[in-house]
């Protein structure tokens, strides 16, 4: 003889309690999940211009127009190169009498000059490459393009509408 | 009839969690709400020093441009003026004599600061809610177009 079996599970206030917690759950991770919302100004075509110190002499030929800089720390693309540049790498030093501090060339070595363009998005308080570099003249770099790296600091910005 | 209701160990984790939440809930809306009484807003107008930069970073210094507490991200005012002079560093001479020597292509600077958005309690100058100006300490700071390290020169009383 077969015995057909009842259910008996009804639903409790535990039950319930559960439906609702999941629920919040799941409404909180989807509200932290979701995209940011438009927080972001605006983004803009900019150039910067960024100095790789202390190079070895004629490095500068290395780098091409087009290259595109990464930060060397945190992979992130700086921007693509536009111009580039040379000058003496130089490092301060006293007279005898230490009445004047001079600038004195460093031999076999150079600063390497780039300007870099990027799509910048701008906010109040900063500009950040497409990569997500931050870019602020005096900012330290650390930067790598295809057969070349160095390290610096940025020395300028275009400001928007100039 | 007999009831067989008994709670369990999930029950009074329920019951807990629930318990959590409300307290939470009651912590962030209602509590944390009441120690924010004090709305800074008293004006104050301090200095800023940067030593030995190079003419690039001056350049990217404007009046105008907001100035930024590197730690916490705040705002911390708005530059009234800025004061650029040949920098002056630390030399020694050949009889071990020390020297402040003017130095070639670095300069030295003071930024005036204002803030409308500052407290003042007894001798304490507090901008932004947290940042407290002690004349004397060297604190990161940035603007949109630069960033650099600085040295809290003066507040205006």
């Amino acid at each position: 003889m077969k015995h057909e079996r009842k259910s008996t599970w009804r639903p409790n206030l535990f039950d319930l309690v559960i439906v609702a917690l999941g629920a919040a759950v799941m409404a909180v991770i989807v509200l932290v999940m979701r995209p940011a919302a438009a927080n972001i100004s605006e983004t803009v075509p900019m150039e910067y211009t960024v100095e790789l110190q202390n190079m070895p002499e004629g490095a500068w030929e290395l780098v091409n127009t087009g290259d595109m800089l990464y930060d060397n720390i945190r992979n992130q693309a700086m921007g693509t190169v536009v111009a580039v540049d040379h000058a003496p790498y130089t490092r301060p030093i006293a007279n005898a009498s230490a009445t004047h501090v001079y600038q004195s060339p460093v031999p076999n070595a150079e600063n390497v000059i780039l300007t870099l363009r990027t799509n910048m998005t701008v906010t109040d308080s900063s500009l950040v490459s497409e990569g997500g570099y931050i870019v602020r003249v005096g900012g330290a770099v650390a930067g790598k393009g295809p057969c070349y790296a160095g390290t610096g600091f940025v020395i300028g910005i275009t400001r928007e509408g100039e | 009839m007999k009831k067989n209701f008994r709670l369990n160990w999930v029950d009074l984790l329920i019951l807990v969690l629930m318990v959590g939440l409300v307290a939470g809930t009651y912590m962030k809306f209602r509590v944390s709400k009441t120690t924010n009484v004090v709305e800074p807003q008293t004006p104050i107008t301090y200095q800023v020093q940067i030593t030995n930069i190079r003419k690039t970073t001056v350049d990217a210094l404007r009046e105008g441009d907001a100035l930024f507490d590197d730690d916490s991200g705040r705002k911390i005012g708005t530059i009234r003026s800025i004061e650029a002079t040949p920098a002056l560093t630390l030399a020694v001479d050949t009889e071990g004599v020390y020297h402040m020597t003017e130095t070639d292509d670095r300069y030295d600077v003071i930024l005036t600061v204002e803030t409308k958005e500052g407290s003042i309690s007894g001798n304490t100058y507090t901008v932004a809610r947290i940042y407290t100006l002690n004349i004397g300490s060297f604190r990161d700071f940035h603007t949109k177009y630069s960033t650099w390290q600085g040295r809290i020169w003066g507040i205006e009383r």
